[in-house]
């Protein structure tokens, strides 16, 4: 029904491609919230937004593409900045899109920019997912006891493959309120056997103890170090250091940004189309290493990341 | 012979109806609320022994209430209230028996543990007897005089916010706690400052604290706003202070309190922001605890109000737990407010030797 209305709306006029109106619509009513599935599916609609596209004759593919994109991009986000790991992928994009030469036909560019894009795909997401659990495995090998916040869909499948990997561990799973999205994990940890202890993040400190590894998740980490994360998440790492206990942030490089902020935006910070929870930063400080599909890194190297995926500006 | 049996019997039977009355009181909650009607409770308990049992001596007395105290202390063991109660209690009488005897008010000459330095000039003072009522009278009367002494301490300690609190503070606090309540009121009617109360989910009691604050009109606050559970250590650059309540202070210098008052102090640490306790002096516990004695001072709540039991299907072999305390080590306290003057978290045994006797505590722990 709501993607009928958007569709339907004339203010937006034509020419917004439909796969991005759907996109937004299912952002919207949060049937997709995290922030890798928003970034495949993001993919996808670009997928089918250059597939769609007809060259002008007049017209060089690269600038006319590049021209596009601007009015799609300010529909999905309504004005306000785009998530830091889709800006991101979209400057590369963007760099990928220039770089097509004045001669290109359409075909061999359409081919150029869909190949790219389903190698992000695979490469920066869905691998580095893979690469990511592996590292992450022997760190839970010798932990026994595992605590996470909220639900990050890398630390779900990074504790459920490592189970099927017959590593066996505890999992504490921290929530808080209102959406207790925490609750997702559980379930799906539960329909594993996993055995699992549920608390909301004021039990930190009762949990904490008999923890040997604190996992978390994050949308972004920035060249200083410092994590993008949700609410909450910087309190848990602080509750662990303070408990000596290591915090490991889960992180492929497709989320490493190039851009420096030290502190958390008040409450004018709010939820858009494709941020469906509150934000905050978790200092360099209170983490002791981010697992990449490159290796375990310290946060302090996050400008490394950044030089050698060639995300720098 | 047979009649002395009887009594004896007809005594102690007193005496069990007494204690277990109390006990089934404070197990079934039916001391309501704060810790200080749990006090108020036991110095009461203790009361009625002192007037309705049959005693001869003063060593009978401390005997009777040695024993009927460890046993109410035995039947609830994290609620540090009650023992703290019975420990003082105990250390009244042992004052008011050498107060009798020496007859003057000196009694820190009289008790060696007191003073070390007047070990050896210590009398002999339990060679001398007292009359069994006048000693019954004379300790009823001391425990009716600390009766007043508890209910006065809420006034006496938020008499002290204004010294505490400047104009244009942001004071962070955390859940609902009535010493905090009456401070912060205090403070604002001498002071302009903003609020920041911490949510404290689940029973998200802060909620109560901020309409209890709103509805009062004599003060006027610049800001009163309930925080996230979550939000804690992001809005800790705002804050200039931090005022909590405790459940229990520890010998160490530590402190007890709800769930999720680590993370506020350990925020307040970071970004180097005053803590202050405001903490009654019965909450004061002769107790070492660390966060690793969790069942020696931790309660688990029903977990329903974090996870519905409707959902429990969905989450089959999950432990869901609900704590209501955290421990705060003493380096995360800059100050407790008792009702006298604030005192520092290494300064905190020494009021232990004050309220307390060594003798009792070391059966204590």
């Amino acid at each position: 029904m709501r993607r009928m209305s958007l569709l339907d709306s004339p203010s937006q006029g034509s020419a917004i491609h439909p796969a991005f109106i759907a996109l937004k619509a299912r952002c919207e009513s949060r049937e997709i919230v995290d922030l890798d599935a928003i970034c495949i599916e993001f993919v996808a609609a670009f997928k089918q937004f250059i597939l769609s596209y007809n060259k002008p004759s007049d017209k060089a593919m690269s600038r006319d593409v590049d021209a596009l994109i601007k009015p799609q991009l300010s529909y999905i986000t309504g004005g306000l900045p785009l998530p830091l790991a889709i800006g991101n992928l979209v400057k590369q994009l963007k760099q990928e899109i220039n770089a097509l030469s004045d001669d290109c036909t359409e075909e061999k560019g359409k081919q150029q920019l869909t190949d790219w894009l389903d190698e992000f795909v695979e490469n920066r997401i869905q691998l580095a997912f893979q690469a990511i659990s592996l590292f992450t495995r022997d760190k839970l090998k010798g932990a026994h006891v595992v605590l996470t916040y909220s639900w990050c869909p890398l630390v779900e499948q990074t504790l459920l493959a490592a189970h099927e990997d017959g590593v066996n561990f505890h999992v504490c799973v921290l929530d808080s309120y209102p959406c207790q999205r925490g609750k997702k994990l559980l379930n799906s940890l539960c329909k594993a056997d996993i055995s699992c202890s549920y608390g909301l993040i004021t039990s930190v400190s009762h949990l904490i103890k008999q923890c040997r590894l604190v996992l978390l998740g994050c949308s972004a980490i920035l060249s200083n170090g410092y994590a993008l994360a949700i609410r909450g998440s910087s309190q848990v790492a602080m509750v662990a250091q303070a408990a000596n206990i290591p915090v490991l942030l889960a992180a492929p490089t497709y989320k490493f940004v190039d851009k420096v902020q030290t502190f958390t935006e008040g409450h004018r910070s709010s939820c858009t189309a494709l941020v469906s929870e509150r934000m905050e930063m978790i200092p360099a400080d209170l983490i002791t290493a981010v697992v990449t599909e490159l290796r375990i890194l310290p946060p302090s190297s996050a400008p490394a990341v950044l030089r050698a995926k060639q995300l720098v500006v | 012979m047979a009649a002395a049996d009887v009594d004896a019997i007809s005594a102690s039977a007193r005496i069990g109806k007494i204690r277990d009355q109390f006990i089934v009181d404070l197990r079934q909650g039916r001391i309501r609320g704060t810790s200080y009607h749990v006090a108020q409770a036991t110095v009461n308990f203790m009361r009625k022994l002192v007037a309705n049992c049959k005693y001869d001596t003063y060593d009978e007395l401390l005997t009777l209430l040695k024993t009927e105290g460890r046993a109410v202390t035995a039947a609830e063991p994290t609620e540090f209230v009650v023992g703290n109660m019975v420990l003082r209690i105990l250390k009244l009488v042992r004052e008011e028996q050498t107060r009798l005897i020496l007859g003057s008010d000196d009694v820190a000459l009289a008790d060696p543990a007191d003073a070390l330095h007047k070990l050896w000039k210590a009398p002999e003072v339990a060679q001398k007897e007292i009359a069994t009522k006048q000693l019954r009278k004379a300790t009823i009367e001391t425990i009716n005089e600390f009766l007043q002494e508890m209910e006065n301490s809420r006034d006496n300690i938020s008499s002290q916010a204004a010294d505490h609190i400047l104009d244009g503070d942001v004071v962070f606090t955390f859940g609902q706690s009535v010493t905090v309540d009456a401070f912060l009121k205090v403070a604002a009617t001498k002071r302009r400052f903003t609020v920041f109360i911490g949510e404290n989910a689940p029973s998200c009691n802060g909620k109560a604290l901020l309409e209890s604050l709103k509805s009062d009109e004599k003060c006027s606050w610049a800001e009163l706003r309930l925080v996230e559970d979550t939000d804690v250590l992001p809005s800790m650059p705002q804050v200039t202070r931090v005022v909590v309540g405790a459940v229990a202070v520890l010998a160490d210098g530590g402190f007890v309190a709800s769930a999720g008052t680590l993370t506020l102090c350990l925020a307040a640490k970071r970004h180097a922001i005053p803590v202050i306790v405001c903490a009654a002096f019965y909450k004061l516990t002769p107790k070492f605890l660390s966060a690793n004695d969790q069942e020696q001072f931790n309660k688990l709540l029903s977990p329903s109000s974090v996870l519905p039991f409707s959902q429990a299907s969905s989450y089959g072999g999950a432990d869901v737990i609900c704590p209501l305390f955290d421990y705060i080590p003493p380096e995360l306290v800059t100050l407790y407010i008792p009702q006298t003057f604030g005192i520092a978290p290494s300064h905190v045994y020494r009021l232990l030797g004050e309220y307390f006797h060594p003798e009792d505590i070391e059966h204590n722990l």
